[in-house]
């Protein structure tokens, strides 16, 4: 017995101590601060329990193996005892009492703030990517989700197709974005950093990929960000100029992504696939790898490889030519060159 | 003597085991038919494009297949009392009785889907539709399941004369032929006077 | 991609569908080759046919686990995606990872634990409380093969055109409306809803026995607990498995009817949850409360101590049935119900800690002052205790609303129910099937082989299970088929799929337990090899056919060990035979299920004529049985007569 538990013991502690994260209890945020509270002390509560059963195991195992000479006398003859039995089933309900108090109280006071005045965000999911939908900037963008600092945050939960659940681990709880429903998830952010979320809720192939990054920054900054994503950049829905008219770049992306995807936050009809605002800065791609040239060409040529049944076709029939015009293009849709373009 | 023991034996223990496995069964039948109650409820506003239950219910063609429904347990109560007194063709009668009566029932349902069907209001066309076909057809399937095994129980009783192994099965179709008009008190009530009465 | 056309589907010819396809033609031609050569038809012809509960509890074990295989199988697949990040193994990514995390989770829950113990009891509980047989013989082996129906539709899926891929809790919309693979689906929803029917035709007939079949004098508080937890898991079945069959039957209308019950915005996604959560959460506590009474029995055995506090363990099972009816929403968490039906429904979930508390308890002090045996069953009961306060203090810890915000739908819940499941019911089934293998085959497994089964699998499960905890703190969704180097998930996934190996080893030494036993018969194992104490080991081993001839008269609730204090050798016995019927082996069973396999399978391809057929064989055998039922029984006992003639019983 006490052979197995060791070994476990000391190869988890091993890991543990390899560098091991554990992004819940590493909050950046009140909501999830108070979240791994509630998780710590339930943990060391119940780590009392724990130890107690496995005490009382191991001596009674122990004293009362076959072959030993403990004394039986008291106890062979006994199959009740009305105080003890008492005694743990008491004792539990107390220490679920204890739990189940800041418990409630946790319960309540999430959704009573969620009724507060707070900076609000329209979330969207889609299969395999989110929208995000800021009603008093009157913006719109995808896969990365900035937020101003030390904020009350609601974001407002919607689906398009199936289930998806909305979390970012080191900001909250999560909550389901159901199709044909409304939910409403209370965040409060911490300072500035850069958080993964994720999709929680099984939502098909890829619901692996269906990835985002947070972004909390400072108030000043959110607001400039947020400027520049509202500038209307996205090409005319017409058809494309000449070769050499306009830039090669956009020229490409006209003809073949405009259908679904818009490259500013101001323009909300192509939305079939995720708007790509200010897309040169962001840091990765549908929050899964590095922004880079290399990484946005491979995920042109085969989508599929990295997004299983995702609706982005493969653009395998580009020219090697227009595939680098077209990412640059990509890569040039920053806040200072939207701030150039406007001059 | 012993035969007198051996019988009381049969009584108290062989009898017993299928009037309780028999409401064993009824217990989960019930449980599907609640949930099949709450699926109607729940998907009840959700009519879309089509009808509403005040549209499509009417509650007076729907009174006559209810009442022979209902009476159908009082004559097969009346069938089980003529077995107890073993009088066998009598009992037929009253079953056969019975047995029309779910007829009718089944023919007035069926000729209801058929003319629901010819205006359009097919299952696909509405959650409301949906569950109100799948609620009241599951009904009528344990109907017609109860027809085919009163066709049985009149074959048994027409070709044995021994009455203790039909007695049995008397017994056990009995409950489930009650179980099923109660469902049917519960489907009248909630789906058609309260659904042709606009409560949804 | 090249695929053949097979109805409204279509079979790609990939590696893993063409590796499939072979290895299920070699299984079957082997097979088929090992009944010819050994001329071992009759003997399963006899056997299919057989009404007997202990041959029918084999053959649920048997089948159990053959399914055990195909699950684990698929589980190490999930556990070799998972190894490394961004890994590729095979093709188990996407949907063919999805196919077999459904798989895996489906196979294990309802064609694995489920009948594992539905096996378990077959064997055991007629043979503890002194009965013939079940109530319904017949119908007991119509369960039995339509739980093989149900699970071969589950399996053959991959085979043809796809295995379901929402998960084992199928969410709607996912699992309808083309959202994924429509075949999978339908495999789903008419596996369940088949080999749901036999498992609440079961709980029938095990009640029905519970409650009449008893010995004379065997009262209900003279029950052993395991015939005692099996009772109450049985009443959750016949209340919580007809929900199942309603959320699938409702599926199958979404899918193949177009109906739009849980499409989203016309349709009500939740009801599905809460319709399959009615159903899942009591199912729960179906895999688990006949093991508290199994082990129970085993630790008072082998402690040479009676059970320490009966009456609590009894009150303890009967309070966990009453609140597993009332907990389901604990899974439905985060869909956006208000704080005060979180709160409560939490609150309820965590006052089911308190009998399993009490149950707990009640082990170590049936332990406290006994002598202590360590044989595999003991090691496998007295492994399961830690093991199973871990899974009990998660268990807590996910019921906690708030917090379970950030457990909901992670890796931590992954952890939390393979502790309960894996802890529970399949350490439960391991220590039971050491328990009473000489009852079924009259020999021993062997102890050295055991002990390294015991441990192996122990060790092989705490790496495999602990490490999802702390992979679910570090935002490790469910249901993910891979994660990026930079999310620190390597070495926690890697300790996982070594522990994964570690107890797939362990199976296969077990499996090879079995034959090595078999083959060696290392003890000759008398009617009572563990000194045991109940009913059960009154009898030879293996459990003669005619197994009561006369019923055992019960005075005590330990009636062999009471006779072994008073130095008795035998029990007392009834003075007459009763009067009994005695059916006859039966093909029919065999039959009826083949017709609703037909049935379904013309049901899951869209092919009406052939459902229309299936269901019409199977409700013309029904009428053939009625038919013929008279010339099917027999009455036995000492004053036996025809029964039929007795007119006069009405009144007795």
């Amino acid at each position: 017995m006490k052979g197995a538990w060791t070994s476990t013991w000391v190869l988890l502690l091993i890991i543990l101590t390899s560098g091991c994260r554990m992004d819940v209890l590493d909050s950046a945020g009140g909501v999830a601060e108070e979240q791994s509270h509630l998780i710590v002390f339930s943990l060391a509560v119940m780590m009392i329990v724990l130890v107690t059963v496995f005490i009382l195991f191991a001596k009674f195992i122990w004293t009362y193996r076959e072959h030993s000479k403990a004394d039986r006398s008291d106890h062979t003859l006994r199959n009740d005892n009305k105080k003890l039995e008492i005694t743990w089933t008491i004792l539990p309900v107390i220490v679920l009492g204890v739990l189940a108090v800041p418990m409630l109280m946790q319960t309540y006071d999430l959704e009573t703030k969620a009724d507060r005045d707070a900076f609000r965000v329209n979330v969207t999911g889609h299969q395999y990517w989110w929208q995000f939908d800021y009603p008093d900037q009157n913006i719109r963008t995808s896969q990365e989700l900035h937020l101003p600092a030390n904020e009350d945050v609601v974001i407002e939960l919607k689906s398009s197709d199936v289930i998806h659940s909305f979390w970012i681990p080191q900001l909250g709880g999560k909550k389901d974005a159901i199709p044909g429903e409304t939910n409403e998830l209370y965040l409060e952010t911490g300072d500035p950093g850069v958080y993964d979320g994720k999709c929680a809720e099984l939502c098909g192939a890829a619901h692996t990929d269906m990835r985002f990054q947070v972004v909390v920054e400072e108030e000043e900054d959110f607001e400039a960000w947020s400027e520049a994503v509202g500038q209307d950049i996205t090409p005319e829905k017409t058809e494309p100029e000449e070769e050499g008219a306009v830039d090669e770049g956009e020229r490409v992306f006209q003809e073949n992504c405009l259908a679904c995807h818009a490259v500013d936050g101001a323009d909300k009809d192509n939305d079939r696939g995720p708007n790509l605002a200010l897309y040169g800065e962001q840091e990765k791609i549908s929050g899964m790898m590095a922004n880079n040239k290399e990484n946005v060409k491979a995920w042109l040529r085969d989508p599929e490889s990295f997004k299983p049944s995702t609706e982005m076709p493969a653009y395998d029939n580009l020219t090697e030519e227009e595939m680098d015009a077209l990412v640059d293009y990509l890569h040039s849709i920053k806040g200072n060159k939207v701030e150039e373009g406007r001059d | 003597m012993a035969e007198q023991k051996s019988a009381s034996q049969i009584k108290s223990w062989t009898e017993p085991d299928d009037r309780l496995g028999m409401w064993l069964f009824i217990a989960a039948e019930s449980v599907v038919f609640l949930c099949l109650i709450a699926t109607f409820l729940v998907s009840s506003k959700s009519t879309l494009n089509g009808p509403d239950a005040a549209e499509l219910l009417e509650l007076p063609p729907i009174l006559i297949p209810s009442f022979l429904l209902l009476s159908s347990s009082w004559t097969f109560h009346l069938a089980e009392k003529r077995m107890e007194h073993r009088n066998i063709s009598n009992t037929m009668l009253w079953l056969s009785i019975t047995l029309s009566f779910a007829l009718v029932f089944l023919g007035f349902e069926i000729y209801e889907f058929f003319e629901y069907a010819k205006e359009g209001y097919t299952l696909s066309e509405s959650p409301f539709l949906a569950s109100f076909y799948v609620l009241v057809g599951t009904h009528g399937a344990h109907v017609l399941f109860g027809s085919v095994w009163m066709g049985l129980l009149l074959w048994h009783l027409y070709t044995k004369r021994t009455i203790w192994t039909n007695w049995k099965r008397i017994r056990a179709f009995g409950l489930y032929w009650h179980f099923v008009d109660v469902v049917w008190v519960f489907i009248f009530t909630l789906v058609y006077i309260l659904g042709s009465q606009g409560v949804y | 991609m090249n695929s053949i056309p097979f109805f409204n589907t279509e079979i790609d010819l990939v590696s893993d569908v063409i590796f499939g396809h072979v290895s299920a033609l070699l299984l079957g031609a082997a097979a088929i080759f090992f009944l010819s050569y050994k001329k071992k038809w009759g003997i399963l012809w006899d056997w299919m046919r057989t009404t007997d509960h202990l041959k029918i509890g084999m053959m649920y074990l048997a089948a159990s686990f053959v399914f055990f295989l195909r699950g684990g199988l698929d589980a190490m697949f999930v556990r070799l995606q998972l190894a490394f990040p961004n890994a590729e193994f095979w093709v188990f990514q996407g949907e063919k990872y999805n196919q077999m995390m459904t798989t895996h989770g489906t196979t294990m829950i309802f064609f694995v634990a489920t009948p594992l113990l539905i096996g378990l009891m077959n064997v055991a509980v007629p043979l503890q409380i002194g009965a013939r047989d079940l109530a319904f013989p017949f119908l007991n082996s119509l369960s039995f093969w339509l739980f093989i129906c149900g699970g071969a539709l589950i399996n053959i899926s991959y085979l043809l055109g796809g295995s379901p891929e929402a998960a084992w809790t199928s969410y709607s919309p996912l699992a309808i409306g083309g959202y994924s693979n429509n075949t999978g689906n339908n495999f789903y929803a008419l596996g369940l809803q088949v080999a749901g029917i036999g498992t609440i035709m079961t709980a029938i007939n095990f009640i029905v026995t519970i409650v009449k079949r008893r010995a004379p004098g065997m009262t209900y508080m003279r029950m052993p607990l395991f015939t005692w937890g099996s009772l109450v898991a049985v009443i959750l079945i016949l209340l919580a498995f007809p929900a199942l069959g309603a959320a699938v039957l409702l599926l199958m209308f979404d899918n193949i009817f177009a109906t739009e019950f849980f499409a989203g915005g016309s349709g009500n996604p939740l009801l599905w949850q809460h319709l399959f959560w009615i159903f899942g959460h009591p199912e729960v506590y179906i895999i688990v409360l006949p093991v508290f009474g199994l082990f129970s029995d085993i630790i008072s055995t082998f402690s040479k101590k009676p059970v320490f506090g009966y009456l609590s363990m009894v009150i303890a099972l009967a309070l966990i049935t009453f609140l597993s009816f009332m907990v389901w929403v604990h899974h439905m968490f985060t869909v956006g119900y208000g704080a005060t039906v979180n709160a409560i429904f939490a609150i309820s979930t965590m006052l089911i800690a308190v009998p399993t508390g009490i149950k707990v308890f009640n082990w170590l002090f049936t332990m406290r002052g006994g002598r202590i045996r360590f044989p595999t069953a003991m090691l496998f009961s007295v492994g399961f205790i830690p093991t199973f306060v871990i899974g009990g203090v998660t268990g807590v810890m996910v019921a906690m609303v708030a917090a379970d915000y950030q457990y909901h739908d992670s890796y931590f819940v992954v952890g939390h129910f393979h502790y309960v499941m894996v802890g529970g019911t399949i350490m439960g089934a391991f220590a039971g099937i050491y328990y009473w293998m000489p009852k079924m085959f009259g020999f021993l497994l062997n102890e050295k082989l055991g002990n390294i089964h015991f441990w192996t699998f122990l060790i092989g499960f705490h790496l495999t299970f602990f490490p999802m905890h702390f992979m679910g703190l570090n935002g490790m969704p469910r249901r993910v088929y891979t994660y990026l180097p930079e999310d620190g998930l390597f070495g926690l996934n890697f300790v996982s799929t070594i522990g994964a190996f570690i107890m797939a080893a362990s199976v296969l030494l077990f499996l090879y337990n079995i034959w090595y036993s078999y083959n060696t018969q290392p003890n000759e194992a008398g009617g009572d090899p563990w000194n045991g104490r109940t009913l059960e080991w009154t009898i030879a081993s293996p459990a003669p056919s005619d197994r009561w001839k006369r019923l055992p008269v019960i005075n005590h609730r330990e009636p062999l060990w009471e006779s072994k204090k008073a130095g008795k050798t035998a029990l007392e016995y009834a003075e007459h035979e009763e009067r009994h019927v005695e059916e006859h082996a039966s093909s029919l069973p065999v039959i009826i299920s083949a017709a609703l396999f037909i049935a379904a399978f013309g049901f899951v391809f869209e092919v009406f004529s052939i459902a229309i057929a299936g269901l019409a064989i199977t409700f013309g055998i029904m009428i053939y049985r009625s038919l013929t039922f008279d010339k099917n029984v027999e009455w036995s006992g000492e004053d036996s007569e025809d029964g039929q003639g007795k007119g006069g019983s009405i009144h007795g």
